[in-house]
């Protein structure tokens, strides 16, 4: 075939092939459909003499197509399609220069590496996109296990007593200075509902105000109680209760903190506060 | 930070739209009814996606060769850096997006390139994603910088955050900056289907929000626009191959202005 007729072969076929496919959208890579379709076209006319090179020349091209993003079905059907249509079709538009061998070899080629490269892509864009996902999963632990830590060590060492419960009212958590003012260790107290702390004054108004919080009817608490030391007098505190809540605002637990709290017994004599 | 792979989210749901496969069930799944609702959102996802392959070449012949892409989901082939540094080889990019997984991935995909990176920042806190050690590292505010907000201010709901955020962006470039802006509208789209995407998107974990003409014009004051205008996303300078007969299928506003 001489030069210019093969190149007025591949101009039509690249129209045919443009027309095709510029509903379904653009390429991603770095050139325009049209360039696309123009260079594929050249590559598909310039082999059809021999079987062999017509088939490795559709092996490259479905790898093109699907290399631009061009990877739905629907893309490499209608490349198939069109060029069967072009050279072996009659009609007004036929392009009947080619060998019909030649033309099925390089349509097969055309399926087949783009199957190849959809798959391809398919398996390293779902691994790295999992593996994306796992370590994101574990930096977001990291942070919350930093965050987490942060909080341990404030509820450790605080002055001021800290405790949380569920929204049940029962203690999950307390810290040094709040198993202090009360006289109990945190095993002792764990899983025991508040209610049991409190001064029997202060236990009615505490379950009122308690339902309110737990509702969502208020924010936080902020009052004073008096509560049961172990030993049995009674000790008070300032005291303010928030409902802790999750990312998307659903309740999780009840936090309290108290303040003012009464100078424990032992700290309070200038001899030991001075070491004795 | 949140990362949950059973919710869907916009930017794997664009990722599906153009063919690619860094999504999850649930991405395609959303995905999937989106399409079934609005066949032609892969074409204009496509659209947008030439769009910015178009822009980003016009700004590095520009001379631009930093580039601050706010919104850039998951990476994907056709990349800013990719096409910057085809046309200037060393030029610099930083990806900005608020989803872990995206991120994660573009940092993956660039640890051998020294001149991009990709950072884990909330657009609506400007001065997070310009205070942070990476982005200052990587660009030189003293020089111009292009600002990319492709199809990512849609999913602002609020009315008056993008203008401010965009002002804070343009006064903290102080080498001068451009602006290349993306939006998608429902001035072309019947009340009842505009309705219906929006209400598949408040699914994911990005509800969006069309806006008008007007409203995508507002958010380039200060800016100097280049020709041809705020347009329709085929018609933002085709190039010569491109037939533009029916822009209105492609929904999206787009411009790109110069800062004055």
């Amino acid at each position: 075939m001489k030069d210019g007729e093969y190149l007025a072969e591949a101009i039509g076929l690249a129209r045919a092939w443009r027309r095709a496919l510029e509903g379904l959208g653009e390429p991603l890579a770095g050139e325009k459909l049209s360039d696309l379709t123009g260079r594929l076209a050249l590559a598909a006319c310039s082999v059809l003499h021999g079987q062999q090179e017509a088939r490795a020349a559709g092996v490259q091209i479905g790898r093109s197509l699907a290399e631009a993003n061009l990877t739905a079905p629907c893309m490499v059907e209608n490349v198939v399609t069109v060029a069967g249509e072009y050279w072996l079709v009659d009609g007004p538009d036929r392009c009947s220069t080619a060998d019909p061998a030649c033309v099925a070899a390089l349509q097969g080629g055309i399926v087949g590496g783009h199957a190849d490269t959809v798959r391809r892509l398919l398996l390293a864009q779902q691994e790295a996109i999992h593996r994306a996902a796992f370590e994101a999963r574990q930096e977001a632990e990291r942070t919350a296990h930093a965050a987490h830590a942060r909080f341990e060590a404030v509820f450790a060492t605080a002055d001021v007593g800290i405790g949380v419960a569920d929204l049940n009212g029962r203690i999950l958590a307390v810290n040094q200075a709040l198993q202090a003012m009360l006289g109990y260790s945190l095993e002792e107290l764990r899983g025991r509902p508040v209610d049991e702390l409190l001064h029997p004054d202060h236990a009615c108004a505490a379950a009122a105000e308690h339902a309110a919080l737990s509702a969502g009817r208020i924010e936080a608490i902020h009052t004073r109680r008096r509560f049961r030391h172990r030993d049995g007098r009674a000790v008070s505190a300032s005291l303010s209760v928030r409902l802790v809540r999750d990312g998307s605002g659903h309740p999780l637990h009840e936090l309290a903190v108290f303040t003012d709290l009464p100078v424990p017994a032992a700290r309070a004599s200038p001899r030991s506060h001075h070491g004795g | 930070m949140n990362v949950d792979v059973d919710q869907p989210n916009a930017a794997r749901m664009y990722d599906y739209f153009l063919g690619g496969f860094h999504n999850f069930a649930a991405d395609r799944d959303l995905a999937e009814q989106t399409i079934a609702a609005w066949p032609q959102v892969p074409t204009i996802a496509r659209a947008n996606r030439a769009f910015l392959r178009r822009a980003v070449t016009y700004l590095a012949e520009q001379g631009v060769d930093q580039f601050l892409d706010i919104g850039s989901g998951v990476p994907t082939v056709g990349n800013v850096h990719e096409i910057a540094q085809s046309i200037r080889p060393r030029s610099r990019v930083v990806y900005v997006d608020i989803e872990p997984v995206a991120v994660t991935h573009s940092r993956q995909m660039l640890i051998d390139n020294p001149d991009a990176t990709a950072v884990l920042a909330d657009l609506r806190q400007p001065q997070d994603i310009l205070g942070h050690p990476e982005v200052t590292e990587l660009l030189d505010f003293s020089r111009p910088v292009g600002l990319l907000m492709v199809a990512v201010l849609h999913f602002v709901l609020e009315d008056e955050v993008p203008p401010a955020v965009i002002r804070q962006f343009r006064d903290a470039f102080d080498g001068g900056s451009w602006l290349v802006l993306s939006h998608g509208t429902n001035d072309f789209t019947p009340a009842e289907l505009a309705e219906q995407i929006e209400s598949l998107y408040r699914r994911s974990t990005s509800p969006a929000v069309g806006r008008s003409q007007g409203q995508v014009r507002t958010l380039f004051d200060g800016y100097g626009v280049m020709a041809p205008g705020i347009v329709l996303a085929d018609q933002w300078q085709p190039g010569a191959a491109a037939e533009t007969e029916e822009p209105e299928r492609c929904p999206v506003w787009v411009g790109v202005g110069r800062a004055l």
